[in-house]
């Protein structure tokens, strides 16, 4: 009886940890445009409305999206994510965490503070934000770091 | 015991930095406007070829004359610098040639007074050419609605004519920017997934070797044929198993055998020689010359070559 609560308790913790990374990599993204300069525009929607939501955490997301998800829209027709291969997520979970610390670089690849609609005044129910990502410094960092192949590798 | 670590340590520290420091031959690429836009824009010219009339672009005339191919042609290739990839500009390639056909024309030698020589086939090869032809296509459409631009862009390996990438979309209707604006949108929103593309086909040339064609011929003069037997063995034959042996895992196709010509298509040749120096498809064709310069063949071989991919041997002589 008690193995068996031992395994019914081992398998209920696998779930958590798998449940809560899988969360953690819940985000909503709308693309608004393709900017010069390499820059995009995304709007961030806060999936589960909470109050913690804020522009740190929209600016993330936006990354992230850049990242590992890839977007599409009308506007910005079909984007797929700068980390396409296996290898190339396993290099960058090497650095996520220093790069997205509270002085991380990520921050050198947003430019959000000149959107109006990212001042929210107090009493506002949406959390959605409007984040400008250069996607093409991202992903010359990421070359320079060698965690994905530039296009021009081996020539 | 110590005189030998340390010779060790040196021919292994040679041995990696001649391996980390070998480079594949970069590829040129160049953008043109595709067939269709210069007809439909009427940039094309005809001209009667032995009683056949045919049109070809007028490349020249599209550079001249049309206001938008620059901004798109200018905009491309921001975008592909940014990639590491500086493109072949056309219009100042084909300012460069008539330029030096002017001065070859003018070119006399000081003690006979002899001009520079250039064969019929040099000159049929004085043309704009890169390894990789991005073709580029649009139109501006009025819908109800506003305007809407359709965008194809495409490469293609000039030698094998294979595609290599393509990427095609239409805007949304949209009626308040000018067209340039709707075409650089458009520009931007192709580019990632081309040049996604471009990045497969260059890893897979690295893995399984750069594709190229190899076309052997025989002068009409050679008392000799491609089916000509040669220590037991026709010469066909010879050349099949030489290339067995020499291409990244015997990777070829051979389209076309006869007395007279023999055809290799998708030929896979390591991107790098004995030497570890980078390889393109005339090295390869004079791998193959230096085969059958030697026994039991000492056949004179001619090795012609169109750019990095193509290479013709012609048999008998030079």
């Amino acid at each position: 009886m008690q193995k068996k609560l031992f395994y019914y308790s081992l398998i209920f913790m696998t779930m958590s940890i798998i449940s809560c990374n899988a969360q953690k990599e819940l985000y909503n993204i709308e693309c608004i445009s393709i900017e010069n300069q390499g820059y995009v525009k995304l709007k961030v929607l806060d999936y589960k409305n909470s109050s913690k939501f804020n522009v740190e955490n929209a600016c993330k997301d936006a990354i992230k999206a850049i990242l590992y998800s890839g977007y599409s829209s009308i506007n910005c027709q079909t984007q797929k994510p700068i980390l396409k291969e296996v290898a190339d997520i396993e290099n960058f979970k090497k650095i996520e965490k220093k790069f997205f610390s509270k002085n991380g670089i990520w921050k050198n690849y947003i430019r959000n503070s000149i959107d109006s609609n990212n001042s929210k005044p107090a009493g506002k129910k949406d959390n959605d934000y409007y984040i400008m990502v250069n996607k093409d410094g991202l992903k010359k960092y990421l070359e320079e770091q060698k965690i994905i192949k530039s296009l021009n590798t081996g020539f | 015991m110590r005189k030998i670590i340390i010779l060790l340590m040196i021919a292994g520290f040679y041995t990696y930095s001649l391996n980390s420091f070998a480079q594949a031959k970069k590829p040129t690429l160049m953008i043109l406007p595709s067939d269709n836009w210069c007809e439909q824009r009427i940039f094309m010219t005809e001209f009667d070829n032995q009683g056949t009339k045919q049109k070809v672009p007028n490349y020249k005339q599209a550079f001249q004359e049309d206001t938008e191919i620059g901004q798109v042609i200018s905009k491309i290739g921001s975008l592909m610098i940014d990639r590491g990839f500086p493109l072949k500009d056309a219009e100042q390639e084909l300012k460069g040639i008539e330029a030096r056909n002017a001065e070859d024309n003018m070119t006399t030698s000081t003690t006979s007074g002899s001009g520079i020589s250039e064969s019929p086939l040099d000159k049929l090869k004085n043309k704009a050419k890169a390894d990789i032809i991005i073709q580029i296509w649009w139109k501006v459409s009025k819908t109800d609605q506003g305007k809407v631009v359709s965008f194809v862009l495409e490469a293609f390996d000039a030698y094998t004519s294979k595609r290599m990438a393509a990427s095609s979309g239409n805007g949304i209707p949209n009626n308040t920017d000018i067209v340039p604006v709707l075409l650089q949108n458009a520009i931007l929103a192709n580019i990632d997934a081309f040049a996604a593309q471009l990045q497969s086909h260059f890893d897979d040339m690295f893995t399984n070797g750069r594709e190229v064609r190899l076309t052997i011929k025989k002068w009409n003069s050679w008392d000799k044929n491609l089916e000509t037997e040669i220590a037991g063995e026709e010469i066909i034959d010879h050349i099949t198993k030489w290339m067995d042996e020499n291409t990244v895992q015997g990777r070829f196709n051979k389209s076309d055998a006869s007395e007279s010509v023999i055809r290799f298509e998708q030929v896979r040749i390591p991107l790098y020689d004995d030497k570890n120096k980078a390889m393109d498809a005339r090295d390869f064709g004079k791998k193959l010359q230096k085969y059958l310069k030697g026994l039991p063949f000492n056949f004179e071989v001619k090795l012609m070559t169109r750019g990095l991919g193509e290479a013709i041997l012609v048999l008998g002589e030079k």
